[in-house]
């Protein structure tokens, strides 16, 4: 009995990571908060939809602001705003039968979802609102598209670019920013400084802070991570590999391995005055076009500027922007999905994303967006990164639903790849021979 | 007549107990129904996705025995279950060495006891995403007081979570320091363990190390057995201080791996087969191996008990 007792203890204690998983569906959203509430207008038969995104703080009520001036447009629509979701809330609700109505996603997870069939077809309302899809940056639609249908649409745009700290490169004798990958190299050597202890004082420029930044330096460097014509993973191509020798050369060589990961353990908050950008830990930040605000609130005496990416001799016409965009997505599950879409058009068009990016410091996901003068006259900061996106061999990353798995690939042998486990060559074999059976699966279904 | 029948007649109409006990199974029906509703039919739902192909949207596709076999191609599941055998291997057994080599000590008649045991159990009330958030500090290389403990006494610092080498002991570092609750079950079975038994050693000139190998441990065994088998389960279920140390390195919820894979543990690796990559039948055929490993373990362990377990008088 004793045996049979333990036995059952055993049984229900192991059995609690399914239970983790129930308990993690009953987390209660937090952060409501409520736009666009004009009362309706008369008669007017009124529907309210739920648009979850995954904002926070500020940035979550610049937004509510901008989605307040809906109502204006279309009294008959009310807007529920949840900020602060997570891809977990959002996948529970889409499945519990009460779903939200539009949601704001990664590109990953957008095209993922689409694939599993999770999200709306958009394309008769698009035919039928007759907008015009040929003003979405290109890249980025194609990646809420599935054999010519389209199931998410581009919102709000991030693009990285070089910025450096002037004074650390003048004090090391340089006037400008590299222009090249060699000179970036130099430049980061020049500037490495050593404390008492034989420790690193100050470092060029940090690869793995503050995440894998996994596409910026490839694309640069004229490489591309996929292949839609053979449907071949490009992660061991001459171009990546030698990409990744670049970020590599950063933990080694030069650079003592364990030192430098100790200095990189040691990098303050991100969105703090601890940034080691901002205290001058490092000289070079690979960084996003919302960067600039962050350094009027973060570190506003701080004498920086932004140069494009550098580039391989050569090759300089194939370098371009890693270009990252916000995904807007209506769930198949949604009951109110024309109101959905209404909200869709206009959250994407200029008068929808203009204000909300020259608040938030965001690009939008718009052609016309990225000429536009308001947008600079808001937010000047934005104009060389809009400048830097708009370089025709800009690229998003590959329109596949197993993106996210890519991805984690990438970023997980990048990190071995410092941690010297990996040569280069060794990490990127490793990655296609773990994700082209996924790209080989993908063209059977 | 039976006992039931006597209490019956006794009582009569009027059962006071009878009304108790619809009362005690009205108090008893919400944890019944959420057992029933969030454990027992999630754990039947997934035994039949283990063997199909599902990911929440689409009707689950059959697909026999195709997940359970995949698990052993996957790289990702033999990291994953290669470091959840090492967490509990190594870990577990730390851990039980520590709580009765710290039971004994707070056993022993010393000047605030009380108050040795009260620190040395502080550590289990921390909440656990606390608690890996303070270590995740503790063990940084560059400022943690770990390293620089290790710097004022000569000794060299590791990299702790930051190198694919020091990591799972890094996390077996951050379960040790909890290990209060263990500690204090054992220190409860110390205290039930008669005096006289100690006495009679002394009698018979035997010293504290023979008490200890004569008495204590072996009187201690079936609270060891307990713990052995309670702390693989808590181990091969281990999500939070993994997931904690993984996000703080500045990473997306999908990098849950740490450096190099060192720190893929099975739960967390489980969860993002199912929510992230949307693979719940997979995930499933995950959750039913650990189940039925963990069955064996536990098997294997009640059957050894019996040459090690001894169940005092």
């Amino acid at each position: 009995m004793k045996k049979a007792l333990s036995l059952l203890a055993a049984l229900a204690l192991s059995l609690s990571v399914f239970a983790g998983c129930a308990a993690s569906s009953s987390s209660t959203p937090q952060g409501n908060s409520t736009a666009g509430t004009s009362a309706p207008q008369g008669n007017t038969k009124t529907t309210t939809i739920k648009f979850w995104h995954t904002w926070q703080g500020l940035e979550a009520k610049k937004f509510a602001e901008v989605i307040s001036q809906f109502s204006a447009v279309r009294p008959d629509i009310i807007v529920e705003v949840l900020d602060s979701s997570t891809e977990e809330k959002q996948l529970i609700s889409m499945t519990s039968g009460d779903s939200f109505d539009v949601g704001l996603t990664m590109d990953t997870i957008a095209n993922k979802w689409s694939s599993k069939g999770a999200l709306a077809d958009m394309t008769p309302y698009i035919e039928a609102n007759k907008t015009d899809m040929s003003n979405f940056i290109k890249p980025l639609l194609e990646i809420g598209q599935i054999d010519g249908k389209q199931y998410a649409v581009p919102f709000t745009m991030d693009t990285f670019m070089l910025l450096y700290n002037k004074d650390i490169l003048a004090q090391a004798g340089f006037t400008a920013p590299p222009k090249t990958f060699e000179e970036f190299s130099e430049m980061c050597e020049a500037v490495t400084k050593l404390d008492a202890n034989g420790d690193y004082e100050r470092v060029g420029y940090v690869p793995s802070y503050p995440w894998m930044n996994i596409p910026t330096i490839p694309y640069a460097m004229g490489a591309s991570l996929y292949d839609s014509q053979t449907n071949k993973i490009l992660a061991n191509s001459p171009e990546v590999i030698e990409a990744y020798n670049v970020k590599n050369s950063f933990f080694s060589g030069f650079y003592d391995n364990a030192k430098m990961i100790k200095f990189r353990s040691g990098l303050g908050q991100y969105q703090s005055a601890e940034n080691p950008f901002f205290t001058g830990k490092v000289a070079f930040a690979v960084e996003g076009e919302w960067f600039p605000t962050f350094i009027k609130e973060y570190a506003p005496e701080l004498n920086w500027d932004v140069a494009p990416m550098p580039v391989v001799t050569g090759k300089e016409s194939q370098s371009g922007a890693f270009l990252q965009g916000g995904m807007l997505i209506i769930p198949e599950a949604s009951k109110n999905k024309e109101a959905a879409y209404a909200f869709v058009e206009w959250l994407t068009s200029d008068a929808g994303q203009i204000p909300l990016c020259v608040a938030k410091g965001n690009l939008p996901s718009t052609y016309s967006g990225l000429k536009s003068e308001e947008l600079f006259n808001g937010n000047a900061s934005l104009k060389p990164f809009a400048d830097y996106a708009a370089l025709p061999a800009a690229k998003a990353l590959p329109a596949v639903p197993f993106m996210g798995e890519y991805s984690t690939a990438l970023s997980a042998v990048e990190d071995a790849m410092y941690n010297n486990q990996y040569t280069p060559q060794q990490a990127m074999e490793k990655v296609q021979k773990d994700i082209q059976p996924l790209a080989d699966k993908w063209a059977k279904e | 007549m039976t006992n039931k029948n006597i209490l019956n007649k006794k009582i009569g109409k009027h059962n006071p107990y009878k009304s108790q006990a619809r009362l005690a199974m009205l108090f008893v029906a919400p944890w019944v129904l959420g057992f029933l509703a969030f454990s027992l039919y999630p754990i039947i739902a997934t035994f039949y996705f283990s063997f199909t192909e599902y990911n929440l949207f689409s009707a689950p596709q059959w697909v026999g025995f195709e997940n359970y076999i995949n698990m052993f191609n996957d790289e990702n599941f033999r990291y994953a279950l290669a470091n959840s055998l090492y967490y509990v291997i190594v870990g577990v057994g730390l851990q039980i060495a520590l709580s009765i080599f710290t039971a004994v000590l707070l056993n022993m008649n010393v000047k605030g006891k009380s108050f040795f045991r009260t620190i040395y159990y502080l550590p289990a009330l921390v909440p656990p995403v606390a608690g890996a958030l303070i270590w995740v500090w503790l063990l940084n290389p560059q400022y943690g007081l770990v390293n620089s403990l290790l710097r004022m006494v000569g000794l060299p610092e590791p990299l702790w979570l930051s190198s694919a080498f020091w990591s799972k002991p890094a996390i077996i570092l951050i379960l040790l320091w909890g290990v209060g609750n263990t500690m204090v079950v054992y220190l409860a079975g110390i205290g039930e363990i008669p005096r006289n038994y100690y006495e009679a050693i002394e009698i018979d000139g035997g010293n504290a190390f023979h008490k200890f190998t004569k008495i204590t441990w072996p009187l201690l065994t079936p609270i060891t057995l307990f713990q052995i088998i309670n702390g693989i389960i808590a181990g091969f279920n281990m999500f939070t201080q993994a997931y904690v140390v993984s996000l703080t390195r500045g990473r997306l919820a999908a990098d849950i791996g740490g450096v190099g894979n060192s720190l893929l543990f099975y739960a967390p690796n489980l969860y993002r087969e199912g929510f992230t990559y949307l693979k719940f039948g997979y995930a499933s055929a995950q959750a039913w191996f650990m189940l039925l490993l963990v069955l064996l373990i536990t098997f294997v362990i009640l059957k050894s008990s019996k040459k090690w377990v001894h169940y005092g008088g």
